[in-house]
């Protein structure tokens, strides 16, 4: 097996381990955290694919994904805050009614 | 040993030149004994000082002008029974502490210590891990060691402890942005972020205005100030503020553990003091002389390479250890001179006051760098 | 080819033993403790391939900036691990267990073999034998995003500004008249 072989089976393990996890949890703030977990992993293999093919571009695409992930992180922080106040309560089953 | 050489991929048969593949290792056991053995007398130094500058004796007793009250205080705290409060989430009430000491030690190894080794035919770089992005591997590392407040504050399940990691991971979060913004301006400075390469570039014949300090005064400021808020420090110690939160994140931590907080908080001192006199001071360079030079007196002395090199290596470490002391003097000082921000002025003064001018200086520097390089190179790229 | 050393599969039982644990964790806390722990892990693991810049930034972002607004977050709501209990419908557990147990076969069986066996890395279409140096440098990756990613660059600097300002409205204590129920 090949080192950036490695990386990029760790890094779909990763985004596995975060699929289940967001599909799992009913507790939104680690939802989020295995949303970070998902994106954690896509990174991995942006990497490791930059490293194979010798150029920058996929570590520049995970500059730009750990980017977007800090702005998703702490609005979807805020959000929950803020919904805490309204109802004590982050658990995604508790807002069945936003269905409609 | 040559089929862990194997595994570890270094590859080869032992033999003496390849014990040189750990001189990282010999450097960082150095300055592990270096911080073991400083911390205990910074302690001392802190005691003497508080009592010096407030017109009293301070520790006296133990050895010889209380020399060894340090020794005496280390051991009372081996003997003290490290008690885990009830209904404390365990694993993490001990893995605070050791968090506390790890990450400065660890940002530590990435400062350079002095210029470079001559043996068995090589130069040795004097400098735990010689990292050609060293300056943000400081930073990344030195910003985990807010998680050693954090935990121990949840953890102690104590509601002191619980603001005083609340306050703490708010304040160093907010004076970590205004660290990064202040970083900006330098990098662009430098050009590279290799400490060692910016350590270098201060070097021109070492005369005080080659040091950033001269190059960049108001970010020297900046990132002096943010270094006490990062250290939790006086002016800025609210998460230890003892005259509301009882001692804060530590109120629950006795005998070694509590010794392992503030051995911690000496690291994070020693490690932010070594950070500013590389970045400001010019690092291990002794002033108004290169390093070649330096080495050449010592061979015109007639020593061969290898001991003028370490000679030199010396001197430099000497240097630099100097400036670091300056520091924490500095530190200890103005702890015992200020009184204790409100916690709204420290916000204020992280936000409203650090961050613009860190943006403002950024922006400056961006500009001058901009029209030198257009106005050096007869029009710009274009 | 260059098998992964020792310490790459130390780091790789870590990182998988602590994404677990983020996942299968019952405390909010020690979900995220393993979340930053497996972040870092994977900074250390950039590393062990010679991207530092990449390691550094994933260190200096993830471990040291978001995961600790986690902690916080959980801190300050005080979330009791009695939140967490995982709800008895079983086949949703199932339907979930199998759609990420697709994801990662189907990834693993479409992307490792077009690297490996008679895959790029075999073939040496690309020269990847020592992991090519001079790729990942701040430099050269800085070159890349004011170059060719310019406009995603530029779209990633407002949307921070639209986060930021979105943050400040959303913690702003609700200054509306008391009308029950808020928002829901």
């Amino acid at each position: 097996m090949d080192q950036l072989q490695f990386l990029t089976a760790m890094g779909i393990t990763i985004f596995g381990m975060g699929v289940l996890g967001f599909l799992t949890r009913r507790s939104g703030i680690v939802a989020l955290m295995c949303l970070e977990l998902m994106l954690n992993g896509v990174n991995l293999c942006l990497v490791s694919f930059s490293h194979i093919h010798g150029s920058a571009d996929g570590s520049a695409l995970m500059m730009l994904i750990v980017l977007v992930a800090a702005a998703e992180a702490a609005l979807a922080l805020a959000l929950f805050v803020a919904i805490f106040r309204q109802s004590s309560s982050v658990e995604l089953d508790d807002y069945r009614m936003l269905k409609g | 040993m040559e089929t862990l050489l194997h595994y570890l991929n270094l590859g080869g048969q032992w033999a003496w030149q390849q014990a040189l593949l750990f001189w990282p290792v010999v450097v960082v056991l150095f300055l592990t004994l270096v911080i073991l053995s400083s911390v205990p007398a910074l302690v001392l130094v802190e005691r003497r000082g508080a009592a010096w500058i407030q017109r009293r004796s301070g520790p006296n007793r133990v050895g010889p002008f209380g020399l060894l009250q340090t020794v005496a205080d280390a051991v009372k705290l081996i003997f003290k029974e490290a008690n885990i409060p009830a209904r404390s989430h365990k694993f993490l009430f001990l893995l605070a502490p050791a968090l506390a000491v790890i990450p400065p030690y660890l940002a530590l190894s990435v400062i350079p210590l002095g210029g470079d080794v001559y043996l068995e035919g090589k130069f040795y770089a004097f400098q735990g891990v010689d990292m050609s992005v060293g300056l943000l591997f400081f930073l990344a590392i030195s910003s985990l060691h807010v998680y050693s407040v954090m935990l121990a504050g949840w953890s102690s399940n104590n509601k002191f402890s619980l603001m005083g990691g609340l306050r703490a991971s708010s304040q160093m979060i907010s004076y970590e942005i205004a660290i990064g913004i202040a970083i900006v301006s330098l990098v662009i400075t430098y050009g590279t972020l290799d400490l060692r390469e910016i350590v270098k570039l201060q070097e021109h014949g070492s005369s005080l205005p080659a040091w950033g300090f001269a190059i960049q005064p108001f970010m020297f400021i900046l990132l002096w100030v943010c270094s006490f808020a990062e250290t939790n420090r006086l002016p800025f110690d609210l998460p230890e503020g003892e005259s509301e939160l009882v001692a804060g994140y530590h109120t629950e931590y006795s005998g070694l553990t509590f010794a392992l907080f503030m051995m911690g908080e000496y690291v994070a001192m020693l490690a932010a003091s070594a950070f500013l006199a590389t970045l400001f001071l010019g690092g291990y360079n002794v002033p108004f002389i290169t390093e070649l030079d330096l080495r050449a007196v010592f061979l015109n002395m007639g020593m061969d390479m290898s001991a003028a090199s370490m000679i030199t290596v010396a001197c430099q470490f000497a240097s630099l250890g100097i400036k670091i002391l300056f520091f924490m003097w500095v530190f200890i000082w103005v702890r015992w001179s200020l009184p204790r921000f409100r916690y709204d002025q420290l916000m204020n003064l992280g936000w409203k006051v650090l961050l613009p001018i860190g943006v403002i200086n950024a922006i400056g520097t961006m500009l001058y760098t901009f029209f030198k390089f257009y106005y050096t190179s007869g029009g710009g790229a274009a | 080819m260059k098998d992964p050393t020792v310490f790459q599969y130390l780091l790789g039982t870590l990182i998988f033993a602590t994404s677990m644990l983020t996942v299968l964790g019952k405390n909010p806390v020690m979900s995220a403790m393993n979340l930053m722990a497996t972040l870092f892990l994977t900074g250390l693991m950039y590393f062990s391939v010679g991207a530092y810049f990449v390691g550094a930034v994933q260190i200096l972002i993830y471990a040291g900036a978001i995961s600790v607004l986690f902690i916080f977050i959980v801190m300050l709501l005080d979330l009791k691990p009695r939140y967490f209990q995982i709800p008895g419908r079983k086949p949703v557990y199932f339907l979930a267990g199998g759609i990420s147990l697709l994801f990662f076969v189907g990834l693993i069986v479409s992307v490792l073999p077009a690297l490996g066996e008679n895959g790029i890395l075999d073939f040496g279409l690309i020269a990847t034998n020592e992991l090519v140096s001079g790729s990942q440098t701040p430099e050269a990756i800085s070159l890349r995003l004011l170059s060719k990613y310019m406009l995603p660059f530029q779209v990633t600097a407002l949307l921070l500004l639209a986060a930021v300002m979105g943050v400040v409205v959303l913690g702003k204590k609700n200054k509306l008249p008391e009308s029950d129920g808020g928002i829901f």
